[in-house]
């Protein structure tokens, strides 16, 4: 007698003479391609807690660890309100840490790994980040810290993984972590990326971010993904102590007079079909109107092609690149980071001065020997897209360039957020907009909340 | 074989029905062909393909596949990386870099100390783009080939989106063997029917059980050559897209033209069947993997059939895949001779399954004649015996 849970790609298999009461668990379904009882893997640890419960005699064989136990080689030392965070998500090792950008989400994941002692599978948004993050677990777990993204992958107890890797890789690897961690969790609640909380079996869980809140709403899902909020520190508790403090200067540049003819054509285009129907947008799901309208109307079509044509003209203009000139003449001493919203504007930046890029169609190596090269001070500025966006660590930026990018408020202090670890003088960010188009006002949108 | 984004995707939907925006003629293809023939780079080849007088999704599209067969210049890529990290260094010493002059001196200081010219300088450092990269040879399709994979390519991308796939293919076990493998090496589920002279089949996959998902659409999409590898096929799908899900259906006869897809002759298994049949051949009329049986909903190929009598050889394997098989066999009902390696076989193998036989190193035809004697029908004319 007894029940048997096995791991099948994401779900968990259930066989045996079933009792009533797991039978009826809305998440318990049977499945007659095989004649078992099957649940997405999410749902593991109820399962157990609901035959326990019951005094149901379970055999477990979901596990396929990578390692038996994970010692840390050195100790984590932590921050007092670090400690805090640690603490306060060990009482039920479920949950998400909210900290400010700058003020070390990641050493407090890491001291929940070498508290737990239990392999662990380390989720991150870009390729950059898992570097950084296997750097820093190689400190405590050297020799223990696998990768696995595009073309490297290297399992061991502690794995560094992205989160477009992992959402396929876990109906493959997701048995063998017991401990998830979320890097910016705020992308986790994704229909897709959603799958990778899901499909894993693992009880304990962590999410690191320094903005929740999702314009979407789904953020509530967290709470069953990862845990409630344990801990929450807001960026006025931490700046100017742990982080820098900063100025924003907004810059404007006037579009080439062929730009402005141009953006004027297409505003013309834009507007006469938008007042016609009379739409009016309060929010970005407001603007999917017009894209689902695009799909029947091919005046409603022109009307968006001439909408990302004004959008491109205003990101990509020629002053923008002579803009980033100025404010290299500026800072001949500072390390500067230059943000995009398209490549080929960083392309033109790169090209014109000479400035290494990260952006998606980079090779990887050249992406990670730039990054090294900057970080240790040997190039004194990057230009990039949105690959930087979130979390990558560069110690001594202190100046940021930010050439164009959506109205989101998050994004907007990601990108801050690069020249907010702590350091002596204050930090300088540039915002450099088009004078007389719409991004006066996506840059007034995107400031408000910061 | 080149899968298409899912921005290329063109459909036409009426009531719940969903159908890809075929390619009807091929004078598109023809003029996406044109533009890779004229353009010395990849770039230049997207600019032209914008400027086509097409629809936007329907010109990438077919760019996209014909960029997959471009010979595209190989460059040496760790060359190129040493060669920008080089210009990144030697800018930041001169920091900052804002002048045409002071541009062209970086370089200059790069080719010196890389003993390369400034042109190869200049040239290197624009390859990391794949925009700049020569074509060597515009792809070697005609518009017709091209508007056959591109059509293909339609079917696949709307299958990104689909939530299941169901099939029917003929009886053939070749076929069958290989989208069966695909679909267990893509870890996807199947079901299995006989019917209409054929096998019907219904792909998806674990989590399938339990909520619609498109999460296995793209591996699914994976399987489309196979299952029109057969010939005749007819694919059925539910496809989710927006917020809606839409019916996709089609087959062999409705199907625009698409690229034929040679079906591999199949190696034998094992040397051990190989001499089986060999030995069995001699005397009797044998078929190797004569047709697909389908039992509990899966398929089973026989290795032989001899008569109306089946044959399985059970060679070494794992001890899983051998419980597995025996369960299988258990369930077939039809006249079945089951010949295992004397160090495999359980003691369950012998006492639950009529006719088996114990072989040493292999089977020999000594050993089973008694067997396939009722069975056998004389070969001496030598005639062609293998299934189609």
């Amino acid at each position: 007698m007894g029940i048997v849970v096995t791991w099948d790609r994401g779900t968990v298999l259930i066989e045996g003479e079933l009792p009533p009461e797991l039978r009826r668990l809305s998440f318990v379904k049977f499945d007659e391609r095989v004649g078992k009882y099957r649940a997405l893997a999410v749902y593991y640890p109820r399962i157990l807690a609901v035959a326990k419960a019951i005094g149901a005699e379970v055999e477990d064989r979901v596990w396929a660890p990578h390692c038996a136990e994970v010692r840390p080689a050195a100790e984590v030392k932590l921050r007092p309100y670090q400690q805090k965070a640690l603490e306060a998500w060990l009482r039920t090792k479920r949950g998400v840490v909210v900290m400010p950008t700058g003020a070390g989400k990641t050493h407090v994941a890491i001291a929940a790994i070498a508290a737990l002692r239990v392999p662990a599978l380390v989720v991150v948004p870009t390729v950059e980040l898992v570097q950084q993050w296997r750097t820093r677990l190689q400190h405590y777990f050297p020799g223990r810290v696998g990768v696995w993204y595009g073309e490297e992958k290297r399992e061991s107890c502690v794995t560094v993984i992205t989160y477009d890797s992992a959402y396929g890789a876990v109906e493959a690897i997701g048995n063998k972590y017991q401990l998830l961690v979320f890097d910016e969790v705020h992308h986790l609640p994704s229909p897709s990326y959603r799958q990778i909380a899901e499909l894993s079996p693992a009880p304990y869980r962590i999410g690191l971010t320094a903005t929740p809140e999702r314009a979407d709403g789904l953020h509530v899902d967290l709470d069953w993904l990862v845990g409630p909020v344990v801990y929450r520190l807001s960026p006025a508790e931490v700046r100017g102590t742990w982080t820098a403090d900063y100025d924003i200067e907004v810059v404007r540049v006037s579009l080439k007079e062929e730009e402005k003819a141009l953006y004027k054509e297409y505003e013309k285009t834009y507007l006469s079909y938008v007042r016609k129907r009379g739409l009016r947008f309060k929010s970005p799901s407001d603007f999917q109107i017009l894209i689902r309208l695009a799909g029947r109307d091919p005046e409603a079509r022109k009307a968006l092609e001439a909408w990302h044509a004004m959008r491109r003209l205003v990101l990509e203009t020629r002053a923008k690149v002579e803009a980033v000139g100025e404010v290299l003449a500026k800072h001949p001493s500072s390390k500067v980071l230059v943000f995009t919203e398209y490549t080929s504007l960083a392309r033109a930046v790169s090209e014109q001065y000479l400035i290494p890029l990260v952006t998606h169609d980079m090779s990887p190596q050249e992406r990670e020997l730039v990054m090294s090269m900057f970080k240790r001070g040997e190039v004194r500025a990057l230009v990039t897209g949105k690959v930087l966006d979130e979390g990558v660590d560069v110690p001594d930026v202190d100046v940021v360039v930010i050439l164009g990018g959506t109205s989101s408020v998050r994004q907007f202090i990601q990108r801050m957020g690069r020249a907010l670890r702590q350091k002596p003088h204050k930090a300088k960010i540039y915002e450099v907009v088009a004078s007389g188009t719409r991004e006066v006002d996506v840059s007034r949108r995107r400031r408000r909340g910061v | 074989m080149t899968l298409m984004p899912l921005d290329y995707l063109r459909v036409a939907r009426r009531g719940r029905v969903v159908r890809p925006r075929y390619l009807g003629d091929a004078e598109a293809a023809g003029e996406v062909l044109e533009a890779a023939k004229r353009s010395r780079t990849v770039g230049e080849f997207r600019n032209r393909v914008g400027e086509l007088p097409l629809d936007r999704k329907l010109a990438e599209g077919l760019a996209h596949i014909v960029e997959s067969y471009l010979k595209k210049e190989a460059v040496d890529k760790r060359l190129v990386t040493r060669v920008r990290v080089e210009v990144f260094k030697t800018a930041a010493s001169r920091w900052p870099v804002l002048s045409e002059e002071d541009r062209r001196a970086v370089f200059a200081a790069v080719a010196e100390k890389l003993k390369l010219d400034v042109a190869a300088v200049e040239e290197l450092f624009s390859k990391a783009y794949e925009e700049n990269l020569a074509i060597l040879e515009p792809p070697a399709l005609t518009p017709e080939e091209l508007a056959r994979e591109y059509n293909l390519a339609l079917i696949q991308t709307l299958l990104f989106k689909s939530l299941y796939v169901k099939a029917w293919v003929p009886n053939s076990p070749a076929v069958v063997k290989r989208l069966v493998r695909a679909v267990k090496g893509y870890r996807l589920m199947y079901l299995a029917e006989e019917g209409g002279d054929g096998l019907f089949f219904h792909f998806d996959g674990p989590v399938s059980a339990l909520r619609q998902t498109e999460r296995y659409g793209t591996r699914l999409a994976k399987l489309v050559p196979y299952i029109i590898s057969a010939g005749r096929w007819k694919i059925e799908a539910e496809v989710k897209l927006g917020e809606r899900t839409y019916t996709f259906r089609e087959d062999w006869q409705t199907a625009p033209p698409l690229p034929a897809a040679a079906v591999e002759e199949e190696e034998f298994d094992s040397s051990i069947e190989q001499e089986f049949y060999r030995q069995v051949s001699r005397v009797c009329r044998v078929e190797r993997e004569p047709e697909v049986l389908v039992v509990d909903r899966r398929v089973y190929i026989p290795d032989f059939k001899i008569g109306d009598l089946y044959v399985e050889v059970v060679g070494f394997w794992t001890p899983d895949y051998l419980r597995r098989k025996y369960e299988k066999l258990v369930k077939v009902k039809k006249p079945l001779l089951v010949l295992v390696s004397e160090e495999l076989a359980m003691a369950t193998w012998r006492d639950l399954l009529p006719n088996v036989v114990l072989f040493k190193d292999r089977p020999r035809l000594s050993d089973v004649f008694k067997y396939i004697k009722p069975y056998c029908v004389s070969n001496s004319r030598r005639e062609a015996t293998r299934s189609q």
